[in-house]
């Protein structure tokens, strides 16, 4: 801990004058006493002396300002410090010893607290990890991540504009790239697909760190005949070879070729963690993986930037720079860089992505259910005064000073605070630990896990809400001696009945903002997942397969393997229809050219997503074919390029003509003849914007990866034994990877909407428990306190139901006032939630509804339990009460 | 520039001012030593803290009954390690205050000699 870092908080509050005059002074001594102090009894009576110099920092603050102010303190009438000191302390033990002698009251209070204060600490271990936790690289807060967008939409940069930023941009110091690659690992146990980067040289420089075992690549890396070399992961490198450093200077066979291993990377390092959405196993040079795309400035191979900020510049300042190079890349290149921009972010905004936004609302939400633990407590807390309304009229008559009985309850309240604190940070791990499957899916991967920041979030909010809780009840401490009159009298009945009021009706109107915001949440995931995204996913297995370029260099290798297995896994039981694409929709990924019809100008090309297919993909899909045909055994190699079309192309270039029959240029094709159109398929998710999309057959573009759809059944993951089993009848040196299936595709963009569904509904369900604790605590009391009335009128001839149902209603009253307050406060809040949810108005008068409706009810039931005691109360019993 | 005031300006003196300049009547000090030998003139019962001490010996300082002497290390008053001298104003004061304390304990001694029957 920094040397006296409490205390050079608290001197940085005092008159300026102070400070410099004897601040050091102050210090000095303080330092010295501990010291005196650590001598005399060790490191404990340091701390305690410590301690004691901070209090008495604290206590002499306001007579510090006082003295600036120029008032004459009189030094005579100042009472002493150190026995206010002496006076906290016993204080302090009493209002223990008062706790712990009316147990169902401090548990109540602590438990109340402390599930509110745990799920609030529980929300900020989240946000702390996700969003506040610097990513875990030396200047990580210079990283920023660079790409282009064309006209508005994010797509990734090409080499030759590449080379253009590293040779005109002087607001990076490092400026690097990379890409995605997968490669085929055989030749070292089970042959796998590993992923990895393609980077260039400086890339892990850039990054700032030294490599584990060995190097990284030199400047030859990005070259086009760079040297096939690789660099492993820590993870891969422990995983497939123990961790042997023997392995430096051997050779892995990757895709049939030869590569040396020259390096591992640090520990933990699974570069980008979240930028690009998967982790890697292992990096090559970027230089040898581009081909025609090195001089190709049309082309966006899935190229990313990343640069290091100098020292001197901030994003904004940088931005302005990519700003002013992005028009001068469009003025000399006017044919490919219209309407391209350079768009940069932070590398750690990044990486938390859309999360941020919903770990917002998460902590909105629980810092409602925090405001109504806490009102329920200091209710809890005024409650007890009234009841020791008598006691606390003897101490005033005794001589006790009012400030003496406020400090007394704000102290208690502290340590219902501290109780809490140590109730939350238990339930808060207990929580996070439960949540663990929700939570998986979240950049940064959270963990439960305590450390000291937590558990001092923990500590100082416990502090904070217990003395917020203290504050109503302290206020209210009675000034005059009220003994004699005591409760009974009819003026500080209606003040207590009214402050009790509010609180109650603030608690109700605050869940029920709650409840409404988790409906309207619920019902939005529900919209959302009942969107249609042109693709029927339901027992659709996927997975990918990847054939090495040795020993498939001639396509007809490749056409004809494929095909094989299709015909395989046709014959397997339970598969109706099997296909393949070279992009699955909503991976979050796609390959966009720039399709134009033929005699289009220049402009005439739009951005397109571009795919090849296995025959049999939408089929298997279930892609509605609209016109004209699917891919048949005719189109194959040698005969026209042919394409199938979705119907936003068809719209786009030939309005209500009928496409087929016509021919569009694109994607090295110079003329390609439209045979079908297909239903659009939202491809990067149902709430995400798509583009136009094209398919060619793989006949005749035969790529040596790709996906495999197989609709089944049932249980599409059941297929795959099997399928691996031909798989490797086919080629053992081919593996099998990624399997899955659509619907867990599709599972895995409503991740977001689920998580904030699911979450807001927690911490509705909370408030709405505790408000529920709230309002019952309010019945009981009063019924409590009105034994004597209720036996009156029940003597007087008053029938039990009419006096409950009086009696009810009068003290239901606030509560269902808050009801109405609090759906009146939800129609405002709701517009804030506009962002989150989809296909259901911010003002969804069935969730309004559903909500209010449902809380009325639970605190008419809540609210019916104490009062159904009425009816059991003995009037002569009652009136004879005190 | 403290003001000139007669010693009975500043008493009754708070228990605390005493014990501070009565410490000082045998020479300057400063800080820790300050506070050690307030502890023994008080028989063990009080030590100041940090902030009371420098916020007295402040207001002491303007009030005239204090000085503070240049510190060896830099010569600038106030840093740590400032001895603080008692002033002739201050003498003054402690020894009013000595003269009240005198007259009261005789005053009180007296009434107790004649109530105890």
């Amino acid at each position: 801990m920094q040397d006296l870092v409490v205390h050079r908080a608290l001197l940085r509050l005092y008159p300026r004058s102070f400070r410099e005059r004897r601040g050091g002074a102050v210090l000095e001594l303080a330092r010295a006493e501990a010291h005196r102090a650590r001598g005399a009894g060790g490191v404990a009576a340091s701390l305690v002396a410590r301690t004691r110099s901070a209090l008495d920092l604290l206590v002499n603050l306001p007579l510090a300002w006082r003295d600036a102010a120029g008032e004459h303190t009189h030094l005579r009438n100042v009472p002493m410090n150190d026995r206010t000191l002496e006076a906290l302390a016993l204080d302090t033990r009493l209002a223990l010893r008062r706790l712990l002698r009316a147990p169902g009251f401090t548990a109540a209070a602590v438990l109340t607290l402390g599930i509110a204060l745990g799920a609030a600490t529980a929300v900020f271990g989240l946000v702390d990890q996700v969003m506040l936790r610097p990513l875990p690289y030396p200047h990580a807060d210079r990283l920023v991540a660079l790409w282009e967008s064309e006209d508005g939409r994010d797509i990734s940069v090409s080499w030759p504009n590449f080379e253009d930023w590293t040779a005109r941009l002087n607001s990076f110091d490092q400026l690097a790239a990379y890409s995605r690659t997968t490669l085929t690992l055989t030749g070292a146990g089970d042959a796998a697909r590993l992923r990895g980067l393609g980077v260039t040289a400086n890339l892990l420089g850039t990054v700032g760190l030294e490599p584990h075992v060995g190097r990284w690549f030199g400047p030859a890396a990005d070259r086009a005949d760079g040297p096939a070399e690789v660099v492993l992961t820590h993870a891969l490198w422990t995983e497939r070879f123990g961790g042997d450093r023997a392995v430096l200077g051997r050779s892995l066979m990757l895709d049939g070729e030869p590569y040396q291993i020259v390096g591992v990377a640090p520990p933990g390092f699974r570069f980008p963690d979240g930028i690009v959405l998967i982790s890697s196993d292992f990096f090559v040079p970027l230089g040898p993986l581009l081909g025609d795309e090195r001089t190709d400035r049309n082309s966006h191979p899935g190229l990313y930037g990343l640069g290091r900020l100098r020292l001197e510049t901030d994003l904004d300042m940088a931005r302005a720079e990519l700003d002013a190079l992005s028009s001068a890349l469009e003025a000399e290149h006017p044919d490919v860089n219209t309407g391209y921009r350079i768009r940069s972010e932070g590398a750690l905004d990044v990486v938390v992505g859309d999360t941020g936004s919903t770990l917002l609302l998460v902590t909105i939400a629980v810092g409602l259910v925090l405001l109504v633990a806490a009102a329920n407590v200091s209710g809890l807390f005024l409650a007890r005064g009234w009841a020791r309304e008598a006691d606390t009229g003897v101490q005033l008559a005794l001589g006790a000073g009012r400030t003496r009985l406020a400090r007394q309850v704000i102290i208690e309240s502290l340590l219902v605070g501290l109780g809490a604190a140590v109730a939350g940070v238990g339930t808060s791990w207990f929580a996070l630990y439960a949540a663990a499957p929700i939570l998986e899916g979240l950049p940064r991967a959270p963990a439960p896990h305590l450390d000291l920041r937590i558990a001092g979030f923990a500590l100082v909010g416990a502090l904070t809400v217990g003395v917020l809780v203290g504050v109503l009840p302290a206020l209210r401490t009675p000034r005059g001696h009220a003994l004699g009159v005591g409760d009974r009298s009819v003026a500080s009945g209606r003040r207590e009945g009214r402050l009790r009021d509010l609180l109650v009706a603030a608690e109700v109107a605050l869940a029920v903002v709650l409840v409404v915001g988790a409906t309207l949440l619920t019902r939005s995931l529900r919209a959302v997942e009942g969107l249609d995204a042109g693709i029927r996913t339901s027992d659709v297995l996927t997975f990918n397969v990847g054939l090495p370029e040795v020993p498939y260099d001639e396509p007809e290798l490749a056409i004809s393997f494929f095909g094989r297995l299709t015909a395989e896994m046709s014959s397997l039981p339970g598969v109706r229809a099997v296909g393949g694409v070279s992009v699955l929709p909503l991976s979050g990924s796609g390959s966009q050219s720039g399709i134009a019809p033929i005699g289009g100008g220049p402009d005439a090309g739009i951005p397109t997503d571009v795919a090849v297919v296995l025959p049999g993909y939408f089929e298997a899909m279930e892609i509605e074919l609209m016109r004209g045909r699917l891919f048949d055994d005719n189109d194959r190699a040698g005969a026209g390029p042919v394409a199938v079309v979705d119907e936003r192309l068809a719209r786009t270039f030939f309005g209500d003509d009928d496409p087929v029959g016509q021919s569009v240029q694109g994607w090295g094709f110079d003329a390609i003849e439209i045979v079908g159109v297909v239903r659009h398929v939202k491809h990067y998710g149902v709430l995400q914007t798509s583009r136009e999309q094209l398919y060619v057959p793989h006949a005749q573009r035969p790529f040596r990866r790709m996906h495999l759809v197989a609709r089944t059944d049932s249980d599409p993951l059941g297929l795959v034994p099997a399928t691996r089993e031909r798989l490797s009848g086919l080629d053992p040196n081919v593996p099998l990877s990624s399997p899955s299936t659509m619907d867990e595709r599709v599972a895995r963009t409503l991740r977001g909407p689920r998580t904030a569904a699911i979450l807001g509904s927690t911490m509705a369900a909370l408030g709405a428990l505790l408000s529920l604790v709230g309002v019952h605590a309010l019945v009981a009391y009063a019924v409590s306190r009105r034994t004597r009335e209720i036996g009156l009128r029940m003597a007087l001839g008053a029938s039990g139901g009419s006096v409950r149902s009086s009696m009810l209603l009068r003290t239901l009253r606030p509560a269902l006032a808050g009801v109405a307050a609090g759906l009146a406060a939800a129609a405002v809040a709701s517009r804030g939630l506009q962002a989150w949810i989809h296909g259901v108005s911010a003002l969804d008068p069935a969730s309004f509804l559903v909500a209010g409706g449902g809380l009325v009810v639970v605190i008419l039931v809540a609210g019916a339990i104490p009062a159904s005691r009425i009816t059991r109360v003995d009037p002569v019993q009652a009136l004879r009460s005190d | 520039m403290p003001r000139r005031r007669s010693p009975e300006d500043h008493i009754p003196l708070h228990p605390r001012v005493l014990l501070l300049l009565s410490a000082l009547l045998e020479g300057p000090l400063h800080g820790a030593a300050l506070v050690d030998r307030v502890e023994a003139l008080s028989g063990g019962r009080l030590r100041l803290g940090p902030a009371t001490l420098y916020r007295t010996l402040d207001r002491l300082v303007r009030d005239g009954l204090l000085r503070e002497l240049e510190s060896e290390a830099d010569g600038t008053p106030g840093r740590p390690g400032t001895p603080y001298r008692i002033s002739i104003e201050g003498r003054e004061a402690v020894a009013a205050e000595l003269a009240r304390l005198d007259a009261l304990g005789r005053a009180v001694a007296s009434a107790l000699s004649r109530g105890g029957e």
